[in-house]
């Protein structure tokens, strides 16, 4: 890695918001120094409960960090900085992850830096695709949403109005046997399935609701093929994405089109993104899989980035929240 | 014949005649993220109800284009060509049109005494044209008497308000308000006390109408 480091912070990130606890070691010059990460597996069928996410985590957390650090050949005392997810997400979950922050936060008299999990997706997705000013499209378990920078925030140009993608594809993945998260298992069914079953189609101005449409997929249980069930999901789904996507570029008059979050691994997703950028003439590009889901490179990234700006709290201030709305954050560097 | 002006989300707009007159052709291009059948749905849905409420929106009191012709099968509307900037436009910080909010939150308020649900009433659907704002875009436009329909509606303004228009969205959607709320009277209080629920619902939301 790279040897001249003296120009460079060195920052740890934490993420542990809901089925990952990842720690990743990044320098403010954008490099990924190590990734890692563990992720809590739910039953078939059912969901992730917190409490048990988060007794992953506890007892996950000292190897993954042990790993990370030795990865990029960093001593804790070498840190500048020690970002942690501050929400939003699981409470008992984030909670494992603030302890870890504030403990290393402590002990080895580092700033703390919490970060806005969204934000992290955000910020980390315009760094490695080399992205200035993007129109975003955030597609997770947590976050369905439109956002753009403008005036110190990232705006809310629009989102889902009840469940998001994330939430669809687990709940439906969940009715048919599935294990959380569903969304590759659904990717791979819909691949066998060709019949288009008619299923509710929600945009509402820049916002798309998707409630309804999975109560309908649910009630087609049954009667339906699931994959085929699995095929008319993803393509109104995505399609409805792709839509309100359309429309911020247009809207906005922005070139640059970047998908963030978990769902940006869906290939078909991503297939159709591109059509749509070609026609909107904007280039686009999906957060790299191995850091389109939760990883501790984006609370890294975030944090260093909150940190250059001069935000940081002592440990006594390292709170979580359950609810942190991406678009309350300020990043003043996005101005 | 025909040139391209803009390029939408969903359709071409072209500026061409008809009949001797200056008209946009709005025209439903194939979108080819999507499969066909959906994309055909789609279409010609939307075409068909952006026509209708194009027409009736003007015996509500909202100027809008007047409709020449409506081809559903290459879904294609010929309309007036309303010449003149767009809302969005003349809200950029400085001299900004704020008293434009006030009309728009009239011309939603009538459409929603009146049981039609703007859909989408962002502010590059809102052009000023001979001195006077008029109202475009009803391809998201249903007929819907439910408060949670219209207060969706007030919901998407303030959500381009804060993004899109950050600077003035205080003021903007002070006009805004004010201008709803004299033209829907008793009916209003209702409608807003529901945007405040939708956006508790919102994700990771505690945000009260007005403020963040």
């Amino acid at each position: 890695m790279p040897p001249e480091r003296d120009s460079d912070l060195l920052g740890l990130g934490i993420e542990s918001t809901a089925h990952t606890f990842g720690a990743s070691v990044m320098d403010s010059g954008g490099r990924v120094l190590a990734d890692c990460r563990a992720v809590y597996r739910a039953p078939p069928g059912s969901g992730i409960h917190p409490r048990e996410a988060s007794r992953h985590h506890s007892e996950v957390a000292p190897a993954i960090l042990g790993d990370c650090l030795e990865k990029a050949k960093v001593r804790a005392r070498e840190l500048d900085m020690v970002a942690y997810s501050g929400g939003p997400g699981l409470g008992p979950c984030l909670r494992v992850g603030a302890v870890v922050a504030r403990s290393l936060s402590s002990f080895y008299r580092k700033p703390l830096v919490p970060v806005n999990h969204a934000i992290g997706h955000l910020e980390l997705g315009s760094l490695l695709c080399s992205m200035s000013s993007p129109v975003c499209l955030l597609v997770s378990g947590g976050h369905t949403a439109v956002v753009v920078p403008a005036g110190g925030r990232w705006r809310i140009f629009g989102e889902t109005l009840d469940i998001t993608i994330g939430q669809l594809l687990d709940q439906f993945g969940r009715e048919i046997g599935l294990a959380s998260p569903c969304g590759p298992a659904i990717e791979k069914l819909a691949l066998k399935g060709s019949h288009l079953i008619e299923l509710p189609y929600v945009v509402k101005g820049n916002d798309v609701s998707y409630s309804g449409l999975l109560t309908a997929a649910k009630n087609h249980v049954g009667a339906c093929a699931n994959r085929d069930l699995a095929y008319s999901i993803q393509e109104h789904a995505y399609a409805m994405l792709c839509e309100v996507a359309e429309r911020a570029l247009a809207f906005s008059e922005r070139k640059e089109l970047l998908v963030v979050g978990g769902v940006a691994a869906n290939k078909r997703l991503m297939e159709m993104i591109g059509k749509m950028a070609k026609r909107q003439e904007a280039t686009w590009g999906g957060c790299p899989p191995e850091f389109s889901g939760d990883c501790g490179a984006q609370i890294a990234w975030a944090g260093l980035r909150h940190f250059a700006a001069g935000l940081s709290v002592r440990p006594s201030g390292g709170f979580v929240r359950q609810s942190w709305r991406l678009d309350t954050v300020d990043v003043p560097w996005r101005d | 014949m025909a040139r391209l002006i803009r390029r939408g989300a969903e359709a071409d707009i072209l500026l061409g005649r008809w009949l001797g007159e200056a008209a946009i052709f709005k025209v439903r291009t194939r979108r080819r993220y999507m499969i066909r059948e959906l994309d055909y749905r789609m279409r010609e849905s939307r075409t068909l109800h952006e026509a209708e409420l194009l027409g009736a929106a003007k015996q509500m009191g909202v100027p809008t284009p007047l409709v020449f012709h409506v081809n559903p099968s290459t879904s294609t509307i010929v309309m007036q060509y309303l010449e003149g900037p767009r809302l969005k436009e003349l809200l950029t910080a400085g001299d900004a049109r704020i008293d434009l909010c006030g009309t728009m939150g009239t011309y939603l308020a009538r459409l929603h005494a009146n049981g039609v649900v703007h859909g989408d009433p962002t502010t590059s659907n809102f052009i000023l044209t001979g001195g006077r704002l008029a109202a475009i875009d009803f391809g998201l436009s249903h007929r819907s008497e439910a408060v949670e329909d219209l207060a969706v509606d007030l919901h998407l303004v303030k959500e381009v308000f804060h993004s899109a228009h950050s600077e003035v969205s205080g003021n903007a959607l002070d006009a805004f308000k004010e201008g709803y709320l004299k033209e829907m009277g008793a009916d209003a209080e209702r409608i807003l006390e529901r945007v405040t629920s939708i956006e508790r619902r919102g994700r990771y939301a505690r945000s009260e109408w007005g403020g963040d």
